[in-house]
């Protein structure tokens, strides 16, 4: 413990040595405070300035960044943006090369504040993400499609209204009922016209049973007269010791009973027969005068069934003069009946001649002669006849007389009254006109045949063959009907045969019936955006600029020579098989043909058709999309043909054929408007109902136009020609909103194909064409395309004071990630 | 005595460490409180150029896209259309929304003084020239300072409202090159459509060679 404490001591001696040797008193202690002072201060204050050096270095650095991200995105495709109107990243480099590239140049400039550790940048939202094309179309097509739009003179709500205004499918609805009414009263004035055939072969056989009666009456009398003097002499014959029954073994009385027995039966069976054929004539000389009554009915009811219609329209005239035939059917059959029969008392009469016919052959029946049976209660033993007056007494002839004249002779002559009254005389205009409609069905310019390729499913970008069924659009079998059904009716009207022409109206009007309802489906399927453009305003404008994009972007059938790009395309082959010849059958035939067996990489210049269609074989789109381009074109004539009057005076003349000349133009109109607009012509969309091209008024500009018809063949050029009534002076089309071929397709991607359906059909074109730009420099991958770039820089602060041991990694570490893009 | 205790240093040092020490500890809390005010103006101007970069990049985004960091396919297939032209209002407030809320989460983080209230952001579009543009921001944020009374010795309050406006330039990339599409489009349009256009156009040029060949 001593010595600890002298250890202390020793030690403490030595410290105060030394603090009396270093300090000298007081000195330095102001000095010493502060530096204990001003550490913590001059420590905070570099805190704080290494604090805001790193908030500096992270301001630096995202600037960098932004600036590295925006140069690496400055080097965009060129080719898509000039083409296309898309904007993505250049393939040549990946985004990871590119970026750290840019990094590494730009590094310089703030490596003093930070060092980069890692850099990872990876291309994000090609435009093969259908989401992020159509929005890049979207905001291409937001100002400039909009702005085309209206330079073209187009205002969407205006142009969507109209149309919904003018394809209203109730209103087609309702002439497919009236159509449907007046084909009802054809069909059963048709019916009328067998009934009155069948009752005049009735009355010929009723008149000709008549007279079999009468005969029968007037033999059984005469037999039976024969037969009572038979007796009366065997009976004076007879001689003492003779039986009286030995009369009957004379042989007078045994020839005169045969004979009597004979005639008997006849007359019982004529009798039967005779009423029989009363019923008959009464049953159908009823049933005359009731179909006549309902016939009568009909006709009224569908002729107040266009009552809603509008007035003087064609589809109104047609059905008058339809139902105004069946009128005068009706009416005249009516009136022939009327002056044979008594129509109030007829039926009564005819049934009590029926039953006294009856009657008298049940009594017939019961005459017995010959030698006494014993039990004769219920016969007639004509033994008992004391004279032969008594069976002309008790067996007359029953007067069958209510029908007056010779009534069959009546029904056939207004028949051919009728037949007379119902000829056409001239039909050459509307054999014309069916020939005309028939012969541009058959058209061989449905496509451009320079157009065939058939593409490899490995040119596309997302191959989707058959994403829309074109062959429910197809209405070509009802389209052929009402041909034929044309045609027949034709064919019967020349003939002079009412009851045929009656059979041929009707089964022309079914065919109808049947077409408009085709349309009205057509129409109803792929119309339904008109609607959804009144519901929901902002989708549909959407939609309407990706149609434009497609319609103004894309190269089509009319215009691909001027495209400078499709040159691109170096392909391999052509459409494998035999063309097709370009009618509505083969392009059936041609439908249903598999896909998959195309080998080139791209369109030939209908890339607009495949927007809208959506196929492999380019000859297909094109013919598909014409045909859609037809039926919207006949969709869009159909009211103005109903209503318009140069149409109605056309067919003033034609009575009942009217229905013939209205079923031509809704077939042929439309398809000479598809066949004007393949040939880089404009049509109104909406026309002139009194312009129509093949009315007088239309006729002098269709005239005009058709030598530059280059698709079609001579003889169709004449059939046109032959069929139209031109006027005399000028007629300039009217309508509205004139539109050509891209502008129409461009309707028909509006109204007819899915707005995902644009965008997707749009990448694989963009695919397609991008491939064989680059084909030379490298692969084109539309997945590589892409419009963002995001990327993630680590790294740290450089300290104002190197002290890697403390800062590097430490709390001034840097991380950034950032998306840029267009 | 008096004398004696006139004459007698002891403690001098210390009477003048209490002087000293006080006035340093003054000139300190002010200096503390000058510094926060500072450094809390440099924090806003920060955080306004932070926001400015972000409504740079998100402003086409209609979501709830504050900031570059990740932008997914949704939000780009809701960018909106029209959004310079009849839309405008309304992309800005939606804009000042977004950037309202990541002000709110900067501010905090880097904050020396209290905030009184939320901040406020305005945002405005100023055209430059064809589909050029920049916006300027506006960030604006109530602090209450610490010790801030001796903020009055320089004229400045205990609560001070601190304001920054900074620029950015539109980086909307689309816009500007499908505007200069559209201006191009309609002088093709005005030039097909009015011949003496390509007059003048001709008339220009060949000045423009003449001037050239003198120069």
């Amino acid at each position: 413990m001593v010595t600890i404490m002298r250890r202390v001591k020793e030690i403490a001696k030595c410290i105060r040595k030394k603090i009396n040797k270093y300090i000298n008193g007081t000195q330095g202690v102001i000095s010493l405070f502060m530096a204990i002072v001003m550490l913590p201060f001059s420590s905070t204050a570099l805190l704080i300035v290494e604090s805001a050096r790193y908030q500096s270095a992270i301001e630096i650095v995202d600037e960098m960044l932004d600036c590295i991200g925006f140069s690496s995105i400055a080097e965009y495709d060129s080719y898509l943006e000039e083409r296309f109107n898309v904007l993505a990243m250049s393939q040549e480099l990946t985004p990871q090369q590119r970026y750290e590239g840019y990094l590494l140049a730009n590094m310089p400039t703030i490596s003093k504040s930070f060092t980069y550790t890692s850099v990872s940048a990876t291309g994000r939202y090609s435009l093969a993400n259908t989401d992020v094309l159509r929005t890049q179309i979207l905001e291409y097509g937001e100002v400039t499609l909009a702005a085309e739009a209206l330079y073209k003179g187009f205002d969407i709500d205006s142009l969507f209204k109209k149309l919904n205004k003018l394809l209203g499918i109730d209103e087609l609805q309702k002439y497919s009922d009236a159509t449907k009414d007046v084909a009802d009263t054809v069909g059963s004035a048709a019916d009328l016209i067998t009934a009155v055939k069948e009752t005049a072969t009735q009355y010929t056989s009723y008149t000709a049973q008549i007279d079999e009666y009468k005969n029968a009456v007037n033999d059984f009398q005469a037999k039976t007269s024969t037969y009572i003097s038979s007796l009366i002499t065997a009976k004076s014959k007879l001689e003492e010791g003779d039986e009286p029954t030995d009369i009957y073994d004379d042989s007078a009385v045994k020839t005169a009973l045969g004979n009597m027995e004979s005639a008997r039966n006849t007359l019982a069976n004529e009798a039967g027969e005779m009423a029989s054929s009363i019923d008959g004539m009464k049953t159908k000389i009823g049933g005359l005068f009731s179909a006549i009554e309902d016939i009568t009915g009909k006709a009224y009811s569908a002729k107040n069934s266009y009552d809603d219609l509008s007035e003087e329209s064609l589809a109104d005239s047609c059905s008058t003069s339809t139902t105004d035939l069946v009128l005068q059917v009706a009416e005249e059959l009516g009136d022939a009946l009327k002056l044979s029969i008594d129509q109030t008392g007829y039926k009564e009469q005819m049934q009590q001649q029926a039953t006294q016919l009856r009657a008298q052959k049940t009594k017939v029946s019961s005459v017995i002669g010959g030698e006494n049976p014993g039990d004769i209660t219920y016969k007639y033993y004509i033994n008992e006849y004391t004279s032969t007056t008594q069976v002309s007494t008790d067996f007359p002839i029953i007067s069958v007389n209510s029908i007056k004249g010779d009534l069959g002779s009546s029904l056939n002559n207004t028949v051919s009254k009728l037949d007379q009254q119902s000829a056409v005389g001239d039909t050459t205009g509307f054999t014309k006109l069916l020939d005309l409609a028939a012969e541009l069905l058959n058209v061989t310019a449905f496509y451009n045949g320079d157009l065939d390729s058939n593409v490899s499913s490995t040119a596309f970008h997302s191959y989707n063959p058959g994403s829309m069924s074109i062959a429910d659009t197809l209405i070509i079998d009802s389209i052929n009907k009402v041909l034929t059904a044309g045609n027949t009716f034709i064919d019967s009207i020349k003939s002079i045969n009412i009851f045929k022409a009656l059979k041929a109206v009707a089964t022309l009007l079914v065919g109808i019936v049947e077409f408009l309802a085709a349309i009205i489906a057509w129409a109803g399927k792929f119309l339904v955006n008109v609607v959804k453009l009144i519901a929901s305003g902002s989708e549909i404008y959407d939609h309407f600029i990706l149609a434009a994009y497609g319609a103004y972007n894309m190269s089509s059938r009319t215009n691909y020579k001027q495209s400078p790009y499709i040159d691109n395309f170096s392909r391999q082959g052509g459409i494998s098989g035999n063309k097709i010849s370009g009618s509505l059958d083969d392009l059936k035939t041609l439908m249903a043909s598999p896909n998959g067996t195309g080998t080139d990489m791209g369109f030939k210049g209908a890339e607009l058709e495949y927007l809208l269609i959506g196929g492999e074989n380019e000859l297909l789109n094109q013919s598909a999309a014409f045909f859609n381009l037809y039926l919207f074109r006949m969709l869009l004539n159909l009211p103005q043909i109903f209503t318009s009057k140069q149409v109605t005076t056309m067919v003033g003349a034609a009575t009942v054929a009217g229905w013939v000349v209205y079923l031509a133009l809704i077939i042929a109109e439309p398809m000479i408007d598809a066949l004007l607009l393949v040939n880089g012509q404009s049509v109104y969309l909406i026309k002139d109902k009194e312009r129509l091209f093949l009315t007088p008024a239309g006729s002098v500009v269709l005239l005009e136009m058709i030598p530059q018809m280059t698709g079609l063949p001579d003889s169709a050029k004449d059939a046109i020609n032959d069929s139209l009534v031109a006027s005399n002076g000028e007629a300039k089309p009217k309508g509205t909103f004139k539109m050509d071929y891209q502008e129409y397709m461009m309707l028909l991607l509006l109204l007819a194909t899915d707005a995902d359906a644009i965008v997707n059909r749009s990448k694989d074109i963009i695919q397609m064409e991008a491939a064989a730009y680059y084909k030379d420099e490298y692969a084109f991958d539309l997945d590589k395309s892409y419009t963002y770039i995001d990327a993630t820089v680590d790294g740290h602060l450089n300290s104002m004071f190197d002290m890697d041991a403390l800062t590097s990694g430490g709390p001034f570490t840097i991380s950034r990630t950032g998306y840029v893009g267009y | 005595m008096m004398l004696k205790i006139k004459k007698n240093e002891h403690g001098a040092v210390m009477l003048e460490g209490v002087f000293g020490v006080f006035v340093s500890i003054i000139v300190m809390a002010f200096m503390l409180s000058f510094g926060f005010y500072l450094y809390q103006q440099t924090m806003v101007n920060i955080v306004a150029n932070e926001i400015a970069e972000q409504v740079s990049h998100t402003y086409k985004f209609r979501g709830e896209v504050s900031d570059n960091s990740y932008i997914s396919s949704d939000n780009i297939s809701d960018v909106g259309r029209y959004r310079y032209l009849c839309f405008s209002g309304k992309y800005e407030s939606a804009n000042e929304n977004k950037a309202i809320t990541l002000a709110s989460t900067r501010l905090s983080k880097t904050a020396f003084a209290k905030a009184k209230g939320q901040p406020t952001v305005e945002i405005e579009t100023v055209r430059d020239d064809l589909g050029r543009m920049h916006y300027e921001v506006t960030l604006t944020q109530e602090y209450e300072f610490m010790m801030g009374d001796i903020l009055k010795l320089i004229g400045l309050n205990g609560v001070e409202t601190l304001s920054s406006t900074v620029y950015v330039e539109s980086v909307d990339v689309s816009n500007y090159i499908n505007t200069v599409k559209m201006a191009n489009y309609g002088l093709d349009k005005l030039s097909s459509d009015m011949p003496f256009l390509d007059l003048v156009d001709s008339v220009i040029k060949m000045m423009n060679s003449i001037y050239n060949i003198f120069t």
